[in-house]
């Protein structure tokens, strides 16, 4: 097709599209929220279920050094989606009837969906596998050394963990447990499938509603991209601020490394 | 997600004995169809005919007019058997695309099927995006547990409650159409479930989540009577008139919209259309068009 054929032949609403993404629906605040707060939930208990399942893994005891062998290498080796779907419409199946997920669960004074729970308990215990790796990595590269003085001068495990070999390995963690929060926000939209009302759900009743495939799907990824742009943003602030005095180069900023122009440290030449 | 599952669709022996007890020709499977060419009585349209088949959309979470037999990868249903029936009156094999219902249109229109049959209804708002070949008269049915409980039999009796419902569906129309309906008057609205599959839908109201299973009539029927359901559901109430089921084709495609709409004509005149209904048990849920 000649370009000139192409360019008229393209069809896009110009009006739908703006309104969709400028005056965004309530239901599209509605999912824009559910998307963040499931994410941020879903990561937090992932770090935590990550933080137990690595230090577990790491411990003497052969019985925990398996279940945590066998959480990551289920979780990790199982795609997301199909554990959603157990979550959500097996587990009721297994517990003879008993419902874990209702229309809505109440926590006190707190109100949930049924599906959204079971959206954020399928993403945290994935998330959790993932984590898991990621915190031994970040245990592993702190020097025994440093163990062995804590112990030396008479520090309980406990102690060395909270004290000296976590906040050195955090450094490590961090950077991917960033790019694992970025992934989560887009993650999220997984939950769709067991009708979550998030974002990209939003999306695809505007595509059935009005046949806007383009301009609906289009649109909410905009929406997904500003998320996970002003993460980036975030994320490199508290990396700087946990580099410092630590790193002889400055860390890359948020532009340079989401476009790829981080530099090579030879050519600064140097330190600062 | 929405994976594009290709499969050729083997002819269930029943049907296979209904197309040769009307046409005369026993060719043994749909994708042989050269082997056929007493059945071809229409004319496809030449790219038709050189593909040797017709790719059809079709959401395959639907029963009885689209599911997936016990082996789970052979697509059956009376949309499958129509749309068998209508490339062997064709000399033409089927091919069953599983398609989102809420992206169906969209894939049509993308050229990655000829054409679509799904249950679908052909609504003023489809029919800017797509011609439609009609071939059955539909209704819509609430699903709900046995002895119904919260008493639902309109869309009004929803008010303040649960409904479970597919994605893209007239079903699902209604219902938000109600929703306006019932904000306006300050009355409760309806809590309206999405799912992405009808089966899905249905499976929420099996475990109790919602008050209310929104399809229609002939699914909601068939949920009701499949024996592991016996005595647990019933249909509440029948909210909306039948309307028109159509098979969705390119607006620029007429010549195969013609021909699909004369391979429609015959059937219905050979009374092969009523012996699919029949077969499925939609004898009381659909409207022959004649």
């Amino acid at each position: 097709m000649p370009p000139d054929a192409l360019l008229a032949a393209i069809q896009f609403d110009l009006d739908f599209f703006l309104k969709f993404v400028f005056q965004p629906s309530p239901a599209l605040i509605g999912g824009l929220a559910i998307t963040i707060y499931a994410s941020v939930i879903a990561q937090a208990a992932g770090v935590v279920l990550g933080t137990l399942s690595a230090l577990a893994g790491m411990s003497r005891n052969p019985l925990l050094r398996a279940i945590s062998g066998a959480y990551v290498w289920f979780f990790r080796g199982t795609p997301l989606l199909v554990q959603m779907f157990i979550v959500y419409f097996g587990t009721p199946y297994l517990l003879g009837g008993i419902d874990l997920f209702p229309r809505d669960v109440i926590f006190g004074v707190i109100s949930l969906r049924g599906a959204v729970l079971a959206g954020i308990v399928a993403l945290s215990i994935n998330e959790g596998a993932y984590m898991s790796e990621i915190v031994r990595a970040g245990i592993m590269s702190v020097d025994p050394g440093q163990t062995e003085a804590a112990k030396s001068l008479g520090m309980t495990y406990r102690l060395t963990m909270s004290r000296i070999v976590l906040p050195q390995a955090l450094r490590v963690i961090v950077p991917p447990l960033g790019n694992e929060f970025n992934n989560m926000l887009k993650t999220t939209s997984l939950m769709s499938i067991i009708a979550v009302e998030e974002m990209f759900r939003v999306a695809q009743a505007a595509n059935s509603a009005t046949f806007k495939t383009f301009e609906a799907y289009f649109g909410v990824a905009l929406y997904y991209l500003a998320l996970t742009t002003i993460w980036s943003t975030i994320q490199s602030q508290i990396e700087r601020r946990l580099g410092a005095g630590t790193t002889r180069i400055e860390q890359p900023g948020v532009w340079s490394r989401m476009l790829g122009l981080t530099r090579t440290r030879f050519d600064r030449g140097g330190g600062r | 997600m929405l994976s594009l599952r290709h499969r050729t669709v083997g002819l269930t022996g029943a049907v296979l004995l209904l197309v040769s007890a009307c046409t005369g020709a026993a060719s043994p499977s749909a994708s042989a169809p050269a082997s056929a060419p007493a059945a071809s009585a229409i004319t496809p349209p030449a790219a038709i005919a050189a593909a040797g088949k017709i790719v059809w959309c079709v959401d395959v979470s639907y029963p009885p007019e689209e599911f997936y037999a016990a082996d789970g990868t052979t697509a059956q249903g009376s949309d499958i058997d129509i749309a068998t029936e209508i490339g062997k009156r064709m000399g033409v094999g089927t091919q069953i695309d599983n398609t989102g219902f809420d992206g169906i249109i969209p894939a049509l229109l993308a050229k990655k099927c000829d054409l679509i049959i799904s249950g679908m209804n052909s609504t003023e708002e489809r029919k800017k995006q797509v011609d439609f070949v009609d071939y059955l008269k539909v209704g819509q049915g609430l699903l709900v547990p046995a002895g119904n409980p919260k008493g639902i039999h309109t869309l009004d009796d929803l008010s303040g409650k649960a409904v479970a419902v597919q994605l893209g569906t007239t079903n699902k129309d209604a219902l938000d159409a109600k929703n306006k309906e019932l904000k306006a008057a300050g009355k409760p609205t309806i809590d309206i479930q999405t799912f992405q599959a009808d089966t899905d839908a249905f499976q929420q109201l099996a475990l109790g989540r919602v008050d209310a299973y929104s399809g229609d009539s002939p699914v909601a029927a068939y949920y009701a009577s499949k024996p592991e359901n016996k005595g647990k559901f019933e249909v509440g109430g029948t909210p909306i008139d039948p309307l028109p089921i159509g098979i969705a084709v390119r607006k620029e495609d007429t010549d195969l919209k013609n021909a699909v709409q004369a391979a429609i004509d015959a059937m219905y005149a050979d009374g092969t259309m009523k012996s699919i209904i029949d077969k499925w048990g939609m004898t009381n849920a659909v409207v022959l068009l004649k």
